[in-house]
């Protein structure tokens, strides 16, 4: 056997210049192949000769670079941009006599898994578009898993499971040409809904500010269909599930969603990261809002249809228990990517009801995993396994990970009697039982393929939710059906179309729509059943549920080179004595060397840092500086882009010239940096958009 | 056809119109350029000459990133109501900040003047007053960008000092 021509010490020199870091004098494990064996040399392949080609052989390669093949799996048809984390639920008032589940009892705490997304865009794409933001939450209780799968809006583009396909198809990117990613402002999504009048009330929510969410942490939640409780004798009562935010209600609004594209991809992702991260834990409360058969037979709607809600005037939301995110997870992948949600996972105590949506989605969440990923023991992945002690006769299938010992793979058997091992068996008295009950007519009979009459008013809930909004809400309604249909190149048929079934909402907002687009007042579109007119409900709007807070909310401070220390050092404070986070943002990252010649370290550079990102922003400048700044196009546009955010800008009486380059008209809004700025920076200023954008 | 370098039909000039005069519209076809016309509404406006011209994208749908020069085309009456919309004074001040080149219509300066950008106006920012300021100002076009314009809107141009 020829003798090898280098040592073995010699291996571990970079004959190359590569760069080796090696286990020795290191505290770290050895590098290992998949199967144990210890690797070498990480940075080289196996070759013959120093410049022949790579060998067949080299396991380490072939093993290393297969895996990384195969990182990925399928990504979510829908909700697919997905961020989540860990964290915990607590029961707070006795709800035994409308459920007799465990998750319920005062004082339980059950662990949870939250995942927050978007609906239309893949994986990879932003955060801010003008979409639903889906609300899933895994509990691990100790009766099972319970996942409510829920979205940020109370209601539903469609009323039959049969017709999702058809509305994820005409919303996501399309078919040949592969875009638009994120958004629904297309020829085939207006295509498809100004064509589905049962859209309509679902299109108020998605084209109002509740599709800008400004953070995870400041929009509700909702379980969308109705369900049931159970109680321990087996009486059922139908509920709505509600997640209300500690920090109240906020939302961006559309140029500044846009902008935030451009600053921050990650931004709502990010938000929720830094918040877990500093402790700022973010916090819901789980409403309920419970009704009987009586109260759902005397509306002038039918409770199993998705497209409707319940006004919260009508039935009050109890709040029955408080969510906390007080975990980020420890991996992306692992954890956020595998997480498998399941409408059909409910533990005795709730049960379903016979919404179609629902119905529907009771098997489309499970069969979508097993696609996704690859197997049917997915339930065995940490992030999806029960954390009660489960057990069944199931066996076998791709990526089985558990060992069961014995025989005891079929029920019923003896074999316990011989002293084997038997395996688990039914209980009547702890396990789930399906209500038995019809709730309500024709919750049986024939086979039929048809759609309820009940459902077939399209109008009445739209109408309501339009006329609760305030002015400046229903101005963005408006601007956002005009921006949307503007973009749609359908234009002889769509537009028109979408305005007529507007008219059933109100006369208005489709005058307002069709002047925003230039085109005529098309004829009425006939209504399936005519709209009536509901109590408006103040809950459904978001500038009337805001709170008056920097809490949990960023305030941005630009600065630069002479910004006075004591005026900076002033406004830092205050700020975190409101609880609000302050960010100091100068031209260079570095820092700016402020009036008492020391060095303030900044937390983003300006370009980085736009105005978008913050709630409210502070110019702290010198004549000097707002001089030098002035010279600055991103500086300039932080100041406008703040104004025109509707944003509460504090300034320096030095960085007055900046504001009047940035065309500001001092207001309400445009502050010293002194109490005031604090007052107006816990809120937006409404009133000045009219006077900066055209709205319909 | 190859004009002057701006031949390529990915380099988009976009028309800000509102009430305007595009008599450039044939000469940017000329030279294999192709552009688009953006508008308060999509249903676009009526010019001068009572015409109708369609809008390809309203004001905040096209913002004018997606394009490589901008000509800025109002009337009077149109100028005073972009100078209040803040998409309209993005489309300026985004086109300046990134050193496009401008074509300014006669009429256009109300809009700048909101914009902070009246005194800023550089060789960038060429007069489209009339049909004989259409020539010049699609030849600096197709130089794409007006460079030198980035020491006045973008520290971090600035060469580094030297010690």
């Amino acid at each position: 056997m020829a003798k090898s021509p280098r040592t073995k010490s010699d291996r571990t020199q970079p004959s190359g210049g590569e760069t080796h870091q090696t286990a020795a004098g290191l505290d770290t494990a050895v590098l290992t192949t998949n199967h144990g064996v210890p690797i070498s040399d990480n940075q080289n392949s196996l070759k013959s000769g120093t410049r022949g080609p790579t060998l067949l052989e080299d396991f380490v390669l072939r093993e290393k670079i297969f895996h990384f093949d195969h990182e990925r799996i399928p990504e979510r048809i829908v909700h697919a941009r997905g961020s989540g984390a860990h964290g915990v639920f607590e029961a707070t008032d006795d709800i035994s006599d409308l459920s007799m589940a465990a998750v319920f009892t005062k004082g339980e705490k059950t662990e949870v898994f939250v995942r927050f997304s978007t609906v239309a865009g893949g994986a990879g794409s932003v955060d801010t578009p003008r979409d639903v933001r889906g609300f899933a939450v895994k509990f691990y209780t100790r009766e099972g898993n319970w996942d409510l799968v829920g979205n940020n809006i109370p209601v539903f583009f469609i009323q039959d499971a049969l017709k999702f396909p058809d509305l994820v198809h005409a919303v996501k990117m399309e078919a040949d040409r592969g875009y638009p990613q994120a958004g629904s402002a297309h020829d085939t999504f207006w295509d498809w809904a100004s064509l589905m009048p049962e859209t309509t009330h679902m299109l108020m929510w998605a084209m109002s500010d509740r599709a800008l969410p400004r953070s995870f942490r400041t929009m509700e939640g909702f379980g969308v269909h109705t369900f049931k409780l159970v109680n321990a004798k087996g009486e059922a009562s139908f509920v709505k599930f509600h997640w209300k935010p500690r920090l109240g209600l906020q939302s961006t609004i559309w140029d500044e969603a846009l902008k935030l594209q451009a600053a921050d991809n990650d931004f709502q992702r990010r938000d929720l990261f830094e918040a877990i991260d500093t402790g700022n834990f973010p916090q819901w409360d789980l409403g309920i809002q419970v009704f009987d058969q009586a109260f759902a037979d005397a509306q002038p709607y039918d409770v199993l249809d998705a497209t409707k809600l319940v006004p919260e005037e009508n039935v009050p939301v109890r709040l029955i228990g408080t969510l906390t995110l007080n975990r980020n997870v420890d991996n992306f992948f692992a954890e956020t990517e595998q997480v498998a949600f399941l409408p059909s996972n409910v533990p005795p105590g709730i049960d379903f009801s016979n919404d179609p949506l629902l119905q529907g989605r009771l098997f489309s969440y499970l069969d979508t995993q097993n696609s996704r990923l690859g197997t049917t023991n997915f339930h065995q992945i940490p992030i999806n396994a029960p954390r009660c002690p489960f057990a069944n006769f199931q066996r076998d299938g791709k990526m089985q990970t558990m060992v069961p010992r014995g025989r005891a793979n079929y029920e019923p058997n003896s074999l316990a009697a011989h002293g084997e091992v038997g395996g688990p068996r039914e209980s009547p008295v702890t396990g789930f039982v399906t209500v038995d009950a019809a709730t309500g007519d024709d919750e049986s009979g024939e086979k039929l393929r048809v759609r309820s009459e009940t459902f077939a008013d399209h109008y009445s809930q739209a109408r309501l939710f339009y006329l609760s909004q305030t002015q400046s809400e229903q101005a963005h309604i408006a601007s956002s059906f005009v921006f949307e249909l503007s973009k749609v190149g359908l234009l002889d048929q769509v537009p028109p179309r979408m305005v007529a079934n507007l008219r059933n909402v109100d006369e208005d907002l489709a005058r307002r729509v069709a002047d925003g687009l230039g085109i005529p007042l098309p004829k009425k579109a006939p209504a399936a059943k005519e709209p009536v007119d509901m109590p408006l409900s103040d809950a459904l709007s978001i500038h009337k549920n805001m709170k008056e807070t920097l809490e949990g909310r960023a305030v941005g401070i630009l600065i630069a080179d002479g910004t006075d220390a004591a005026e900076l050092d002033a406004v830092v404070a205050a700020i975190k004595k409101a609880k609000g986070k302050a960010v100091i943002v100068a031209p260079k990252v570095g820092g700016a060397k402020l009036s008492d010649g020391s060095v303030r370290k900044a937390d983003g550079q300006l370009a980085g840092s736009p105005s978008q990102i913050f709630d409210a922003v502070a110019i702290v400048l010198s004549q000097e500086g707002c001089a030098a700044l002035i010279k600055e196009a991103a500086a300039v546009q932080f100041a406008m882009d703040a104004f025109g955010h509707l944003k509460a800008i504090g300034h320096s009486d030095a960085a007055k010239p900046l504001l009047d380059k940035a065309g500001i008209e001092p207001d309400e809004g445009v502050t010293d940096l002194g109490k005031s700025f604090m007052t107006a920076a816990s809120r937006r200023f409404y009133d000045r958009e009219p006077m900066l954008r055209t709205l319909a | 056809m190859r004009g002057l370098g701006i031949g390529r039909d990915y380099r988009r000039p976009a028309l800000l119109a509102s009430r305007c005069i595009c008599s450039d519209s044939a000469a940017l076809n000329k030279m294999g350029a192709f552009f688009e016309v953006i508008a308060p509404k999509i249903g676009g406006v009526t010019l001068s000459d009572g015409t109708a011209v369609a809008a390809k994208h309203k004001i905040d749908g096209g913002p004018s990133i997606l394009f490589d020069a901008v000509a800025v085309l109002p009337s009077a009456e149109g100028a005073a109501l972009l100078a209040v919309d803040a998409p309209a004074k993005d489309f300026v001040c985004d086109a300046f900040a990134h050193c496009k080149f401008i074509g300014v219509g006669a009429d256009a300066e109300l809009l700048f003047t909101k914009a902070g950008l009246a005194e800023d106006l550089d060789d960038g920012c060429l007069p489209l007053g009339t049909s004989k300021d259409v020539g010049p100002f699609l030849e600096a076009c197709s130089m794409l960008r007006y460079w030198p314009r980035e020491l006045a809107v973008d520290l971090d141009a600035e060469p580094a000092p030297h010690d």
